[in-house]
């Protein structure tokens, strides 16, 4: 589903952060990306979301075979990509309800599909908000405005399954969230993960990994995946630390 | 004759259509005050880049050229044309003053206890003298070229006094329409509102041209709000690239008494508003809200004075401004804090957005404190679109238009907190969507 051929990316007129990463995800599968503060971890999410403020300098982002390194966000949106925030952005006078409306309507025009009927509507955004546990008054504030970092979190896995995306990358998803609020989180993601899409964890703690089981664990640091793993990987690098990989 | 008035500019017709406009009245009794008047305004003239209140408006494109002061009343403005204007909203009442004129066939007035009548007619029943002794160009200030201007020449407009302990809940929109004029066309425009004690009413007010030739609109208004009573009024600018824009706006207030002034503009070549607070009672609350969002070659200037003279009031201003292509946007708000006046809250907050390279806002906050024991801020900002929450919408699937439009939104927003009226609410967000060139539903 995702080949990620030797990437090198760097800040616009910055420096070089990602250089030279190799990653295959196929679907049916979970991978997870631990690393060190500073090593990449999201900018690596970030670049194959398309963000603008990182230019690829060398190697191949190919999404089901398509090279997609020249694809505007949103066009690698509506293939199937999803990233879930660290920090999602506050929208003032934009409900939860409106923003993700448009946000499948644009997806499923660019695939060539009618508007979701309001009924349709309604009952997916019940399905999916029940699931998580997520009140009908929340649905109606606004977008991320005075959430807590747990409801943020939980808006963003609530679009996310909404959305219905091939490939999850979900960037520090756990960071922020009480036991409570993870399980609850870990649990959206495990009912949305299924053989035909995938799933890319990114984070700093092994914690996420207790209730999401990774089918790989990879470690990032200074820009380059330095050692690949099963979930005992995580494990090791919870007692260890990260200096052992290091040195 | 004829040939005369077409070749000169504005300033020379104004002093030579004086008498031919006085013969046009029916009432004469104001015609020492209107000589005066054009008098004090011929004197110091239009208002130059050199004069510091018009420091970035340059009026020069509205006063070189020249305008039939007399505008034709005929029209042909059918009832669906003006369907189309309205705010969709069947509830409102609606005044509707063509080329000047009220047409009451156009109107819709279920407003049964409050006096609502044509400017002129006000002014040429005696029964009304009084009243106009009292109220009228009272705090309208006497030293600004329009406002004379606008006292010399004035008939158009409309005069509404809400009696004491009336509430008016349907909000009243008043349309000012000019069409079927072949000549630039000069509307001096006058309105009076009298909300006595206890008494609520709200207005919304439009201007449209629906010609190609020019429109100027002088507008004066007085506000007048009695202790304990409420008025909202909402200036929804959105008129076409033939027309200017002049507004004053003078609203006095009594004690514990609320009035709301928003504005919202998204069209006109050149609007300049002019919008004075003045407290006279304790425990007075004042809101101005602006929008703006402009693009072409347009020009937008909001001037903002609140005049705190009594302890223990309170004003807000929130204005927000977007500024497309090669528009230019002005604002400068002053608050005075005069020494009596302790306990005073005032508030002031200016934001700006520039989409483009040629797009430019002039901001100015002015404070004058003379009292010690006050709360008073301000703050104005310049910038771009955040470029984490453009990403982050478009990771969503949201093409970059529409995110910039659902960010543009979300920054407006909070100026429209004060509308209690949803039907405007939707407009604005409608008028908004269009001149950021979206389709989508906020």
């Amino acid at each position: 589903m995702l080949q990620i051929k030797n990437l090198h990316a760097k800040i616009e007129d910055g420096a070089e952060i990602l250089k030279g990463i190799n990653l295959e995800i196929k679907p049916g599968e979970v991978h997870a990306i631990m690393g060190p503060n500073g090593a990449g971890k999201s900018t690596l999410s970030s670049v194959i979301a398309g963000k603008e403020s990182y230019e690829v300098t060398e190697g191949n982002i190919l999404f089901e075979g398509e090279d997609i390194a020249e694809d505007a966000p949103e066009e690698r949106a509506h293939k199937g990509i999803f990233l879930s925030f660290q920090y999602p952005v506050e929208i003032p006078g934009v409900s939860v309800t409106n923003f993700i409306k448009a946000a499948l309507n644009e997806t499923r025009k660019a695939n060539g599909l009618e508007d979701m009927g309001a009924k349709e509507m309604l009952g997916l955004i019940r399905e999916k908000s029940e699931q998580l546990g997520i009140k009908k008054d929340f649905l109606s504030r606004s977008l991320n405005e005075g959430f807590s970092g747990g409801e943020k979190k939980r808006n963003e896995i609530f679009q996310m399954m909404m959305l219905n995306p091939k490939l999850a990358i979900l960037d520090e998803t756990d960071s922020g969230l009480d036991i409570d609020a993870l399980r609850i989180v870990a649990d959206g993601v495990n009912k949305f993960k299924n053989e035909g899409n995938a799933v890319l964890l990114i984070t700093h703690y092994q914690r996420l990994l207790n209730y999401i089981q990774p089918d790989f664990v990879h470690v990032l640091a200074d820009g380059k995946i330095i050692k690949t793993g099963d979930k005992s990987l995580a494990l090791e690098l919870e007692e260890k630390g990260y200096d052992w990989l290091l040195n | 004759m004829q040939n005369q008035t077409i070749t000169m500019a504005l300033f020379e017709q104004t002093i030579d259509l004086h008498s031919d406009f006085l013969e046009t009245l029916r009432h004469r009794f104001l015609d020492e005050d209107r000589k005066s008047a054009l008098k004090a305004f011929a004197f110091k003239g239009f208002p130059t880049k050199k004069d510091e209140e018009y420091k970035y408006t340059n009026l020069k494109e509205i006063t070189e050229k020249s305008y039939s002061f007399f505008p034709k009343e005929d029209h042909h403005i059918s009832k669906e044309q003006l369907d189309s204007l309205h705010l969709g909203e069947e509830n409102f009442d609606r005044i509707v003053f063509i080329n000047g004129k009220l047409h009451k066939e156009f109107s819709k007035i279920s407003i049964g206890n409050a006096e609502f009548l044509s400017f002129n007619y006000a002014l040429n029943d005696p029964a009304y003298r009084e009243v106009f002794d009292k109220y009228f160009n009272t705090i309208a200030n006497k030293d600004l070229a329009f406002t004379n201007l606008n006292s010399a020449y004035c008939k158009f407009g409309f005069f509404l006094r809400v009696p004491k302990n009336v509430v008016i809940e349907k909000p009243i929109h008043v349309f000012y329409l000019s069409q079927n004029q072949e000549e630039n066309t000069f509307y001096n425009t006058r309105n009076l509102l009298i909300v006595e004690e206890g008494a609520k009413v709200e207005i919304i007010e439009s201007h449209h041209n629906l010609d190609e030739s020019f429109v100027l609109t002088n507008s004066v208004t007085e506000i007048f709000t009695h202790q304990n009573a409420k008025t909202d009024w909402h200036k929804l600018q959105n008129d076409n690239d033939t027309s200017y824009l002049v507004d004053h706006t003078f609203a006095k207030q009594e004690r514990d008494s609320l009035t709301t002034v928003n504005t919202f503009t998204f069209g006109g070549k050149l609007v300049r508003n002019n919008l004075d607070f003045i407290h006279n009672g304790e425990n007075i609350n004042s809101f101005m809200n602006g929008i703006t969002i402009i693009g072409k070659d347009q020009l937008v200037d909001h001037h903002t004075a609140v005049h705190h003279n009594t302890p223990n009031c309170e004003s807000y201003q929130n204005y927000k401004g977007i500024y497309k292509d090669k528009s230019h946007g002005v604002f400068n708000g002053k608050v005075f804090v005069n020494k009596i006046a302790q306990k005073t809250n005032a508030y002031q907050q200016n934001n700006n957005i520039l989409l483009d390279e040629g797009a430019s806002i002039d901001t100015k906050p002015q404070l004058e404190i003379f009292a010690d024991d006050v709360k008073c801020s301000h703050g104005c900002t310049v910038g771009q679109l955040n470029e984490d929450a453009m990403f982050y919408l478009r990771a969503r699937g949201i093409s970059k238009k529409e995110a910039r439009a659902l960010l543009l939104y979300a920054f407006a927003n909070d100026a429209m907190q004060n509308i209690d009226i949803e039907a405007l609410k939707v407009k604005v967000s409608k008028l908004l969507a269009e001149k950021l060139e979206v389709n989508m539903e906020f």
